[in-house]
């Protein structure tokens, strides 16, 4: 497994990938930070973990996603109220934003992941395949990828190092 | 304090001891791999993931391919929101993909 610095150095202002759930945290984010603990999708993360991530996307000059990411995003960015109406802008700036690929369902249902994860998780295995980086917060798909000897970085090997828990040379 | 709960940081940082403490490995060598809410004997309480290097047991595991993910092993501890205590730890393992 290549370390998260090694991967951030490897794939700088090469585009990353985000899974849903990062998406879900950068549109909370960008509509009202202080609403992140509180909100049920993101309440595992924190005001810090939006500004890192970012500064990733920065890191990474890009983004590139699947219409399986937008669209799974859009079920879980749901906050009440006004708020909603502002996400579903953000999001609809994003998709301006980003590069997006696609696969065929009847191909990615035959991914090797496609049984244990699903078909988001899958369309992000089958782009770590073709090379991309995925960036994700979940370590069963993070191990599944490296186990197929692909690339994905483990946000949270990140905020370790953010939090001050692991020691390693941070170079963002 | 986010209404009284421990902040996510501290609960890492208090995973890490504990860990550190019971199975008596370097601290810097153990590593947060993920963070989730859930509720442990009715108390809201934060699943924390960390993961430390595997002990080698066999020459065969290591010439283990590919992506040397068998190299750690992981675990989650349950913590209390309110209190931080470590509630259970559990081993974490992965499911064998197809193909």
């Amino acid at each position: 497994m290549a370390d998260a610095i090694t991967l951030l150095k490897k794939y700088r202002a090469k585009s990353v990938v985000l899974d849903a759930n990062l998406m879900v945290l950068y549109l909370i984010g960008r509509v009202n930070r202080r609403r992140i603990p509180g909100f049920k999708r993101t309440q595992n993360h924190t005001i810090e973990d939006f500004r890192l991530l970012e500064r990733l996307l920065d890191w990474f000059g890009g983004l590139v996603s699947t219409p399986h990411v937008f669209s799974q995003a859009t079920d879980l960015a749901k906050p009440y109220g006004h708020e909603l109406r502002l996400v579903r802008s953000e999001l609809k700036a994003l998709t301006g934003s980003t590069r997006e690929l696609y696969q065929n369902s009847q191909v990615l249902a035959h991914h090797p992941v496609f049984e244990q994860l699903g078909l988001a998780d899958s369309a992000l295995a089958a782009e770590a395949d073709r090379g991309a980086l995925i960036l994700t917060a979940d370590i069963n798909l993070q191990v599944a990828i490296e186990r197929r000897g692909k690339d994905a970085l483990n946000f949270n090997h990140l905020r370790d190092i953010e939090f001050g828990t692991f020691r390693e040379t941070a170079c963002l | 304090m986010l209404n009284g709960m421990v902040p996510i940081p501290e609960a890492v940082k208090k995973a890490k001891e504990f860990v550190h403490s019971m199975f008596e490995l370097p601290a810097d060598l153990i590593r947060l791999e993920e963070i989730d809410s859930g509720d442990t004997g009715g108390q809201p309480a934060w699943l924390i993931t960390l993961s430390v290097p595997a002990p080698t047991t066999s020459v065969s595991s290591v010439f283990a391919t590919p992506g040397r993910w068998q190299d750690r092993d992981y675990k989650t501890l349950s913590l209390s929101k309110e209190t931080g205590e470590v509630l259970a730890v559990k081993i974490r393992e992965f499911a064998a993909l197809n193909g």
